[in-house]
C-alpha cells in the first residue's frame, strides 16, 4: 500500500509549498543546494533551505568560526554569503529546473532591509518561499533582535507577508523566555508555518590561552546537545498555533525525526548531521514511507503530533491516529 | 567529485607516542585523479561524541592497488579513535576533496617545509615530485623528536633534514631557522603546518629578497573544519580576494594570496 508522507506547510497561502516528503535541508547546512552533488539524492528531499541571504554580500566574522563541543558544535559565521541579488541572478534560474523546491533564508538588519529583499525575490522563478531568520539585530532598535519580542517579531513577519505572495516560514530563537508567545505573536502576523529552534547561544574557552575559542567570543550551539530542548520547544508551540510547524535541532536519525512528528511537527529540518553524514537526508526519505508502513500506517498525517495531549490532538491534529495503547 | 566511500584499515604501524601511519583499502573511484595536498573527511568515532569529521591528508597512496595511508598524529579523542582502529575496522570517509599542490613541469628543485602533521601531504608531494626527476629537500619541524616522521619513511633520494622545539633531534629550534640556506636554491617551495609557521616562514623569505626574485611558494592552510565540503563557511582564510574556503579554493593556496602573512 503507497503511503502518503506529502505534507502542505502553507495551507493559507495562495502559492502553495506542498513537499514530497517532510525532509528538509537546514539553512546554513547545505550550501545552495549544488554542493552535495555526487555525494547524495539532493532531488529527492522534500525541500532545502539556502544559506542564509542578506541584502549585500558580507564577508562574515573573524576565526575560528566554528568548534565542536559534545555532540554537538558552536558556530559564528557571521553570515558570510553572496547577498540576494546574486542568489537570485545565480541560482534562481537552477531552481527553476529542480524537482525539489528551494526556500530562500534572509536576514535583516532592519524591516526595511526585509522587506526589500522578499519584495526582490517575490517574482525571481525557482524560488519556492522564504523563511525568515529574525535571530538578528534589528538596528531601527537599538540592536535588539528581532526574535526575542513578539512586536519586533510580528512587525517584520507582517512586513514580509504585504510584501510577497511567496509561502512564508518564520524561523523562530530558542534564546527567548517564552517561545509560545513569539510563536503566537509571528502566526498572528501572517505566517504561514514556523520552523524551530534555531541555535542556542553558546560559548567555549580555550584554556590553554585563556580566552574565548570562537572570534566572536560567542556562538549558536547545534546538533544533537540541543534535541531535547529542541522537542519540547516544538511541542509547545505546535499545540498552541494553527500553522504548521517544521522542527529543527539535533536530528541525526529518522528516530529523531518521527519524535518531533509525533510532537506535533508537519516536517522537519536537519542541519549539522549533514555535514558529518551527507546521504543522511535522502537516506531519512527512504526509510519515512517503510516505517510508517511497517506500522501500518497510510498517512504521515496519522502520527504528526501524536505525542500531544488528548484535548490538543482533537484541536489541532484531526487526522490523528488513534495513539497505541501502552 | 568526492565520494562517501568506506575505507578498510590493512595495516597500522606504530611510529612512537603512540602516532600511527595507516593504511586503508579504498574504493577504485577515490584515486581516480589524487593530488598531494587534497583531504579526506574522516569519521572518528560511532557516535556523536566527536560529533564531526576529521581533515586529513593522504600521505601517499597507490592508486592500482586501490591503498590510501595516512599519518595520525596522536592527539585529542578524535584522533586517538582513528589511530586505534585495528586491521579489518572500517572507517567511513569522504574524499577527495579541496585543491592541492601544483608542481610546475619547470620545477627542477623543490623546496618541502613541514610542521607537524602538515608532512603528510608534503610527503605525497615528495613521491611525486621524484617521480619527475625533481631534486627534493624536505624540512620538517615538531615539537619533540616523537612527532617526527623516522627517517626510514622517507625516500632515501629526499634530503630530510628536521628540528625540535626541545632539541631532542636535528636542530634545536623551529623548522622555520633551516630555511634560509635553501632560498636560492629552489625553484620552488611548499608549505604545510600551522598559521604561525607559514608567519615566520613568510618573514624568512622576505628578509632574503624581494617578492619577484623568490621561488613562488604554496601553503596549505590548516584551519577548523566543520563539513569540508564548501557549505558551512567555518574554514575561511583572509586572501587578497576575501575571506575564501580552506576547504574547498584551499587547503592549498598562493602564498602572495594570503593577505594575514
Amino acid at each position: 500500500m503507497a503511503v502518503n508522507v506529502a505534507v502542505d506547510l502553507a495551507p493559507r497561502s495562495p502559492r502553495e509549498l506542498r513537499l514530497r516528503n517532510p525532509i528538509i535541508a537546514a539553512s546554513g547546512t547545505f550550501g545552495y543546494g549544488t554542493e552535495y552533488a555526487g555525494l547524495t539524492d539532493v532531488q529527492s528531499l522534500g525541500a532545502i533551505v539556502c544559506k542564509g541571504t542578506t541584502i549585500t554580500p558580507r564577508r562574515g566574522n573573524s576565526l575560528p568560526r566554528i568548534v565542536e563541543t559534545p555532540a554537538g558544535m558552536l558556530n559564528a559565521i557571521g553570515l558570510q554569503n553572496y547577498g540576494v541579488e546574486r542568489v537570485a541572478r545565480e541560482f534562481g534560474p537552477l531552481w527553476a529546473t529542480w524537482q525539489v523546491p528551494v526556500l530562500v533564508n534572509l536576514v535583516g538588519d532592519s524591516v526595511a532591509e526585509f522587506r526589500a529583499m522578499a519584495e526582490l525575490l517575490d517574482e525571481t522563478p525557482g524560488i519556492a518561499g522564504l523563511e525568515l531568520n529574525i535571530s538578528c539585530p534589528n538596528v531601527d532598535r537599538g540592536g535588539m533582535l528581532f526574535g526575542i519580542d513578539c512586536a519586533a517579531a510580528a512587525e517584520v513577519t507582517a512586513a514580509v507577508r504585504a510584501a510577497t505572495t511567496l509561502p512564508v516560514m518564520v524561523k523562530l530563537t530558542p534564546n527567548v523566555t517564552d517561545i509560545v508567545a513569539i510563536a503566537r505573536a509571528v502566526a498572528d502576523a501572517g505566517a504561514d508555518c514556523l520552523s524551530l529552534i534555531n541555535t542556542l547561544l553558546g560559548m567555549a574557552i580555550d584554556v590553554r590561552r585563556r580566552r574565548p575559542v570562537l572570534g566572536n567570543v560567542t556562538g549558536g550551539l547545534s546538533g544533537p546537545a540541543v534535541k531535547p530542548i529542541a522537542l519540547r520547544m516544538v511541542y509547545q508551540v505546535a499545540a498552541a498555533v494553527d500553522v504548521p510547524v517544521v522542527g529543527i535541532g539535533g536530528i541525526s536519525s529518522l528516530t529523531d525525526a518521527l519524535e518531533f512528528l509525533m510532537a506535533g511537527a508537519t516536517a522537519v529540518q536537519v542541519g549539522t548531521a549533514n555535514y558529518v553524514q551527507p546521504d543522511l537526508m535522502a537516506t531519512m526519505v527512504r526509510e519515512l514511507p517503510e516505517w510508517l508502513a511497517g506500522q501500518g500506517y497510510h498517512d504521515i498525517h496519522q502520527i504528526i503530533g501524536i505525542a500531544q495531549p488528548e484535548a490538543v490532538r482533537a484541536a489541532r491534529f484531526p487526522n490523528l491516529a488513534t495513539p497505541a495503547a501502552d | 567529485m568526492p565520494q562517501e566511500f568506506t575505507a578498510t584499515v590493512v595495516a597500522s604501524e606504530r611510529l612512537g607516542a603512540g602516532n600511527v601511519l595507516a593504511t586503508y583499502a579504498v574504493p577504485a573511484k577515490v584515486l581516480g585523479n589524487p593530488v598531494a595536498g587534497q583531504f579526506v573527511m574522516a569519521r572518528c568515532g560511532t557516535t556523536h561524541d566527536p560529533l564531526l569529521r576529521r581533515p586529513f591528508s593522504p600521505i601517499g597512496w597507490d592508486a592500482r592497488a586501490g591503498l590510501l595511508a595516512l599519518l595520525i598524529l596522536r592527539g585529542g579523542q578524535a584522533s586517538r579513535w582513528l589511530a586505534d582502529r585495528a586491521p579489518g575496522d572500517r572507517v567511513e570517509m569522504i574524499g577527495l576533496l579541496g585543491t592541492g599542490f601544483a608542481l610546475k613541469p619547470t620545477t627542477r628543485r623543490a623546496l618541502l617545509v613541514a610542521g607537524g602533521v602538515g608532512i603528510a601531504p608534503l610527503l605525497a608531494l615528495a613521491e611525486q615530485a621524484l617521480a619527475k626527476e625533481v631534486s627534493v629537500t624536505l624540512l620538517a619541524g615538531a615539537a619533540t623528536a616523537a612527532g617526527l616522521l623516522p627517517p626510514s619513511r622517507v625516500p632515501t633520494a629526499v634530503e630530510y633534514v628536521v628540528a625540535t622545539a626541545d632539541g631532542s633531534a636535528g636542530h634545536h629550534g623551529f623548522v622555520t631557522d633551516l630555511v634560509l640556506p635553501y632560498l636560492d636554491w629552489a625553484d620552488q617551495i611548499f608549505a604545510c603546518g600551522p598559521n604561525p609557521m607559514f608567519l615566520s616562514l613568510a618573514r624568512v623569505m622576505r628578509q632574503h629578497a624581494p617578492l619577484e626574485l623568490l621561488p613562488p611558494a604554496q601553503f596549505s592552510v590548516e584551519e577548523y573544519m566543520a563539513c569540508g565540503l564548501g557549505v558551512c563557511m567555518g574554514c575561511v582564510t583572509e586572501t587578497r580576494r576575501g575571506p575564501q574556503r580552506v576547504c574547498k579554493e584551499g587547503p592549498v593556496f598562493d602564498w602572495r594570496e594570503l593577505s594575514w602573512l
